[in-house]
């Protein structure tokens, strides 16, 4: 256990290059319970102008929540938030955007119909003008990026809408910004211009706040950091001089697992072999991808977002089909955790148990010719729901209930339950606490160790150096390298995932 | 309002789910006696000759039984393809083209007994009436062309086919002013359940939903038409093909519909075929369904509520009382009850006031 005391010194200057400014925000004692859990308890959070914060803490530690009260989403059941000084009273997010608070939200609340600038002007009292498209192009040129306000919305990728909705704020004039899990969508590049535009934001005396479970960013990007543990602040303190691993083991407390130690795969015999595979138009194709995976591998698909990597899965779990080229298979049971678990993995307005089911319904033990039989349905639910430690103490309720973390396991008890030859892994641990994750990872090493081929396509690099025997990445729908473990690091595979240095190699 | 708010209910308990329909049904019969008071008529008859007219003697049950029949085998009917997420709104055209079937088998069938020729004809109908539904289906699942549009239409070519043919090829020249087909063979009646005037028509229907109910709920087969239409990309997912799914519930929807079809040509129908043999019980059918929430259990028992209120009202209508008065009655109840299920998934929620210094209102107006 660490001791919180250590910690919990409370300093007056925030690091970083940030004005020193008195505090902006400043959330007292903020408690919100839901049928009496407490999701947030006697959560005080500071925040002052020209900082960047990071909120840290694991799936459910209650960031979400704190962040729905600052921005009058919630109501705290006590508590108060005072900004500059001011104890203000929202009641809706309205109020908490005239008072300078605005948030982007994971799910980025835009009308794809619309252009750029009329997302800007929505809302507001005015249309769309040439003055706010002039406007609009300022905050954006001062913050690097280069959105086109006429652009449609739905044809922007996601760090582009995501950069209009900082613009949005900025136009409304906020001078809170509120970033929930900013860069669970962003490929590593796109993360890094995100930050250095709040970088830049924070230099004109914005506050930042940003809630993240990636420790890299944190320390790479903040300037002060609380850390939120089962709706409690369990420390507050500059980044500065924090050790990585000190940080994880606040945010997870006395759950945190050894780090997992992967070995190396012992590839056998092709499971999978993807030739000249082409399917699908525009940015979301794969153009000629040649691909084998043996059993007793885990082969990595590292790639910026948007490359064919979501093809790819789906090319290779045999869901999508190919237009030319050739699949062949040598899999009994094929396992696909799909990138977008509710919409193709699941069905909400089904029961987490009969969700858990989906892979065995159709034969025995669980049901007969004729008939179902529940009670077999219920138990193998029970029995995942606690060997995957599923967040429900009730099978029987829509499995759309469950949080993010919580689809995710569902998805991942069920397909890697069934012991298969083929795994397919789409940003497997992708919104999951750091425990969580080293969880997930270690059921794709077993299934792995167990004579599984794997293909796990990820955005954290890391992840991927982690646990793949070989990295391909994508560029263009097509596979540009292939790393063997040993060869690959960070930059290597960042520098291919661009296209730099291509054109040398080429030449 | 300030002070309370609606909150949405995660899994309402059953007592609120008991409580609520009842509440709903007492809230619309107590504004249908607002109704009966401002028309100037006596509440107390009004109600007292529903109920008799109804549950209140034996005479009207088995009206209400007559009438529930063909609302539970077009609720059924609706329920089954609403499982895929497909909108069924041709039962009243399926009913038809049923008693078009089952009139053509008759006619060929003639000679047969009457176990024999009712097996026959009521094979007949469904086939025939089946059919008809995948000729909506088909569409659906090749080009995903919209169901409602092409079920709804169908009806009116069904209803316009019938009436071609008794008044052309089928035409029983005997009769006069109305038209009517030719009359089917005697032992192609259904039978008569002791000496009431209902047929076996009813068990037939509960024969039905017992089927569906064990199709739905409790085979392989309906645990997959769930997955595909919850989702259809999840369906996709697990290799599960949507589009013989869509052909196998609208076919499964059209033969019910076409039970009911047939059994109103061979009890009520008099039998033969005649315009206005459906009924209008297909369009009601959907409401059942929907009134049901596509559960199965809940079909049979509105099927029968509903009959009773369809029975009820025509007794009204009898004491003098204006059709459109007793019309409004019945909307009045189905609209309470729909209320109900709508306010069912909240519950008003006492907001607390947070402990807090003093608010400043004003504040927020002027901060920009």
């Amino acid at each position: 256990m660490v001791a919180p005391a250590e910690t919990q010194a409370v300093d007056g200057t925030p690091s970083g290059e940030g004005r020193a400014d008195a505090l902006t925000l400043f959330a007292r004692g903020i408690t919100k319970s839901f049928d009496g859990k407490f999701a947030n308890e006697d959560v005080d959070l500071e925040l002052r102008g020209g900082e960047i914060h990071a909120l840290l803490g694991e799936n459910g530690a209650g960031k979400t929540t704190l962040i729905s009260v600052l921005c009058g989403q919630y109501k705290a059941d006590s508590g108060a938030v005072e900004i500059d000084g001011e104890v203000l009273h929202f009641s809706s997010p309205r109020d908490a955007l005239r008072a300078g608070v605005g948030v982007v939200h994971q799910d980025l609340r835009q009308i794809t119909r619309f252009s750029v600038i009329e997302n800007v002007v929505l809302g507001s009292d005015h249309g769309p003008s040439r003055e706010a498209e002039k406007k609009v192009e300022e905050i954006g040129k001062g913050l690097g990026f280069e959105l086109d306000p006429k652009a449609n919305v739905g044809s922007l990728s996601v760090g582009e809408r995501q950069q209009l909705e900082i613009i949005k704020l900025l136009y409304r004039g906020s001078r809170i910004l509120i970033l929930d899990e900013p860069t669970a969508v962003l490929a590593p590049e796109q993360s890094r211009q995100l930050f250095s535009a709040l970088r830049r934001l924070a230099g004109e005396g914005k506050a930042i706040v940003f809630v993240s479970h990636r420790l890299r960013e944190v320390t790479e990007a903040a300037d002060r950091v609380t850390v939120l543990r089962h709706g409690k602040v369990v420390a507050k303190r500059p980044v500065e001089g924090a050790d990585p691993a000190e940080l994880a083991a606040l945010m997870v407390g006395d759950d945190a697992e050894p780090p997992l130690t992967v070995t190396p795969g012992k590839p056998a015999e092709p499971v999978l072999v993807l030739m000249d595979a082409r399917c699908g138009s525009g940015r979301r194709a794969l153009t000629g991808v040649d691909l084998t995976v043996h059993r007793g591998e885990i082969v990595g698909v590292a790639g910026v977002s948007g490359n064919g990597q979501v093809e790819l899965a789906e090319a290779a779990a045999g869901m999508r089909k190919l237009d030319r080229g050739h699949r062949e298979d040598h899999a009994e049971q094929i396992a696909f955790i799909p990138e977008d678990r509710l919409a193709t993995g699941l069905v909400g307005s089904m029961s987490i148990e009969d969700n858990l089911a989906f892979r065995r319904y159709d034969r025995g033990p669980m049901s007969t010719p004729l008939f179902l039989r529940r009670s077999k349905i219920r138990g193998w639910a029970n029995e995942l729901i606690e060997r995957f430690a599923v967040p429900t103490n009730r099978p029987q309720l829509n499995v759309a209930a469950l949080s993010g973390g919580g689809l995710q396991r569902v998805i991942i008890a069920r397909e890697i339950s069934e012991q298969p030859d083929l795994l397919i892994a789409s940003q497997p641990t992708r919104g999951l606490d750091v425990v969580s994750a080293a969880g997930v990872r270690a059921q794709i090493v077993a299934a792995r160790d167990k004579g599984a081929g794997c293909l796990v396509v990820s955005e954290d690099l890391d992840e991927l150096l982690h646990l793949s025997d070989r990295i391909v990445v994508m560029l263009g729908g097509q596979i540009v390298a292939m790393l063997e473990r040993g060869e690959a690091d960070r930059a290597t595979l960042g520098r291919k995932m661009t296209g730099v240095g291509e054109a040398e190699v080429a030449a | 309002m300030k002070g309370w708010r609606l909150e949405k209910r995660t899994a309402p308990s059953l007592g609120s789910r008991v409580a609520q329909p009842i509440l709903a049904v007492i809230a619309g019969f107590v504004f249908g006696a607002i109704v009966l008071a401002i028309g100037g008529h006596d509440i107390g008859d009004a109600y007292k000759a529903m109920w008799e007219a109804s549950f209140g003697t034996g005479p009207g049950f088995e009206q209400v039984l007559v009438r529930a029949t063909p609302l539970l085998l077009c609720g059924l009917a609706v329920t089954v393809a609403l499982r895929m997420n497909i909108w069924n709104i041709g039962a009243e055209g399926q009913m038809a083209m049923g008693a078009i079937g089952a009139t053509f088998v008759a006619y060929h069938t003639t000679s047969l007994g009457t176990l024999p020729i009712l097996v026959a004809i009521f094979l007949g109908g469904m086939v025939a009436a089946g059919l008809w539904a995948l000729i909506a289906a088909i569409p659906r699942a090749l080009v995903g062309l919209n169901e409602i549009i092409v079920t709804l239409f169908l009806n009116y070519i069904a209803l316009l086919f019938l009436s071609a043919l008794i008044n052309g090829p089928w035409k029983d020249h005997a009769s006069i002013g109305q038209a009517y087909g030719r009359r089917l063979p005697t032992q192609a009646a259904l039978p008569l359940i002791g000496d009431t005037k209902v047929t076996i028509g009813i068990f037939i229907a509960l024969a039905a939903a017992i089927a569906i109910y064990w199709l739905l709920d409790h085979s392989r087969a309906g645990f997959s038409l769930q997955i595909a239409g919850g989702n259809v990309r999840a369906a996709k997912y697990l290799g599960l093909g949507i589009g013989r799914r869509i052909l196998f519930v609208l076919f499964v929807s059209g033969a019910v519909a076409g039970i009911a079809g047939v059994i109103q040509l061979t009890a009520s129908g008099g039998g033969r075929l005649q315009e206005g043999l459906t009924g209008g019980y297909g369009y009601i059918g959907i409401l059942v369904a929907f009134l049901a929430r596509t559960k199965v259990q809940a079909v049979v028992v509105v099927a029968l509520l509903y009959a009773a209120l369809l029975t009820g009202g025509t007794a009204l209508q009898s004491t003098g009382i204006p059709s459109s008065i007793a019309e409004i009655i019945q909307a009045s109840i189905i609209i309470f009850v729909l209320i109900g299920q709508a306010l069912g998934s909240y519950k008003l929620v006492r907001t607390a006031p947070a402990k807090s210094p003093p608010a400043h209102p004003a504040a927020l107006g002027e901060a920009s």
